[in-house]
């Protein structure tokens, strides 16, 4: 029976133990041999390093499925099998930050991980690009569509001339000749609310004939029947 | 059965182009190794250019260059640390990096008192910040370029967390200029090493993360 195992761990233990953390630390010594399932990939690994061919078919042979696996969970499965292929463009461009016998699969995974962070980093941006260019489109389509009259002069005309005299006095006056609702007041003899509710039931009358939609954000700054704000 | 593949024509034809036989990069603690001589230029350089503090025979040898040393010593530990940091697979665990912050911000307050303890100095409100922003600057002026050689070791290793380990670097830096920066700077009192010196090492710790974080955007 081994005498150190059942005893208490005492000063010396915890000193060996600080010793060894601080080496593993301080020195980048993992503690650890690779074990024996890494056996492969080590010897694979410093056949890539010393330049062989074989040891990049080796790796790729041994690691793509996991880090395929990976991806998929990660990134999705349509972007996986690139992503593969780029994760091992980037281990033949750093594997000379590989140490032997270190286990290879998580420096391999962490090179993956670096791979899929790019990966994020820029579908995040194209995302981004892909957004701005079609609020911008969007808004190209909104102005061409704004920019686009709605009807000719002559319809104007004709749906004025339907209107009754009195709404379309108010209307002409405050509308294509800028007068103030007081000025309109005056001019006809009337309260100016009359003037507002006959201009603001012109405008009412001519949506309707010509087919144009009362715009809800105008409504409330330009309502007449509860006042305009330049009346 | 493992599954095994094989690497895609255009793969292998990129691999087997520029296949040659490299050389592993040494281990962080030997690559930390060839810092020493950075360590040792910002040690003595900077109080060897601009002169020694005047008060150094108040601080002893050991009080001066005894704990100077020993906070270059400390700096480049962490430099060393962040070097396996930068390497994949061989990441520092939260606390380790976490204790590293906390060690190099101690020792550089207990190096603060210490100083102030054996060679005080009474400096009206106005001077020591004046005071503080020229060793802030000289500061800078050692530690950018340490930085920028300790840095080129830190980012060519692919880190998977090159803020954190850039970060790390430069902090170590830091503490490696306020080594030298201590035996220049007569003005002992706290306010003002902590202003001047400890937003240089303030400074070039988010140097360092800028630079980790740009050099991997620059990355293919």
């Amino acid at each position: 029976m081994d005498g150190a195992a059942g005893r208490k761990p005492g000063l010396r233990d915890g000193v060996t133990l600080f010793l060894r953390e601080g080496r593993r630390l301080c020195m980048g010594d993992s503690g650890s041999e690779a074990p024996d399932g890494e056996a492969r990939l080590v010897v694979a690994m410093i056949a890539y390093q010393a330049g062989k061919l074989d040891g990049f078919t080796a790796l790729y042979a041994e690691l793509a499925g996991d880090l395929e696996r990976f991806f998929v969970g990660t990134a999705g499965r349509e972007v996986a099998e690139d992503l593969v292929q780029d994760a091992f463009l980037e281990i033949h461009r750093s594997r000379r930050t590989y140490r032997a016998p270190k286990p290879v699969r998580p420096w391999v995974f962490g090179l993956a991980w670096n791979v899929l962070r790019r990966h994020r980093r820029a579908a995040w941006r194209r995302r981004r690009r892909e957004e701005a260019a079609g609020a911008a489109l969007a808004r190209s389509t909104e102005a061409s569509r704004r920019d686009r009259p709605l009807f000719d002069a002559g319809d104007l005309q004709e749906a004025l001339r339907r209107l009754p005299a009195t709404r379309r006095e108010a209307w002409v006056l405050h509308h294509q000749h800028g007068w103030s609702f007081p000025e309109i007041a005056a001019r006809l003899a009337i309260g100016v609310d009359a003037a507002k509710l006959r201009s603001s039931r012109a405008m009412r009358s001519l949506r309707r004939v010509l087919g144009v939609a009362q715009p809800q954000e105008r409504a409330a700054g330009c309502d007449y029947e509860k006042g305009d704000p330049r009346g | 059965m493992a599954e095994r593949r094989i690497p895609s024509p255009l793969l292998l034809g990129v691999v087997r182009g520029s296949l040659r036989p490299v050389r592993p990069y040494l281990p962080p603690s030997l690559r930390a190794l060839a810092l020493l001589p950075v360590g040792v230029v910002l040690l003595v350089g900077i109080p060897a250019l601009w002169g020694p503090r005047p008060n150094l025979g108040l601080l002893g040898g050991f009080g001066a260059w005894g704990l100077s040393a020993l906070q270059m010593l400390l700096g480049l530990t962490i430099v060393g640390l962040a070097l396996r940091e930068a390497v994949p697979g061989q990441e520092l665990p939260r606390r380790t990096l976490a204790a590293l912050v906390l060690l190099g911000v101690l020792l550089f307050l207990a190096l603060t008192l210490t100083s102030e303890w054996l060679a005080p100095v009474a400096l009206r409100r106005r001077v020591w910040v004046v005071e503080a922003i020229g060793c802030f600057r000289m500061a800078a002026t050692w530690g950018v370029p340490a930085l920028a050689i300790a840095s080129f070791s830190t980012v060519r290793a692919s880190p998977t967390r090159p803020l954190v380990a850039s970060a790390v670097c430069g902090l170590g830096t830091g503490l490696m200029t306020d080594a030298g920066m201590r035996l220049f700077c007569g003005v002992s009192t706290v306010s003002h090493v902590l202003v001047g010196h400890g937003a240089a090492i303030l400074l070039l710790g988010a140097l360092g993360a800028f630079v980790g974080v740009v050099a991997d955007r620059l990355r293919p």
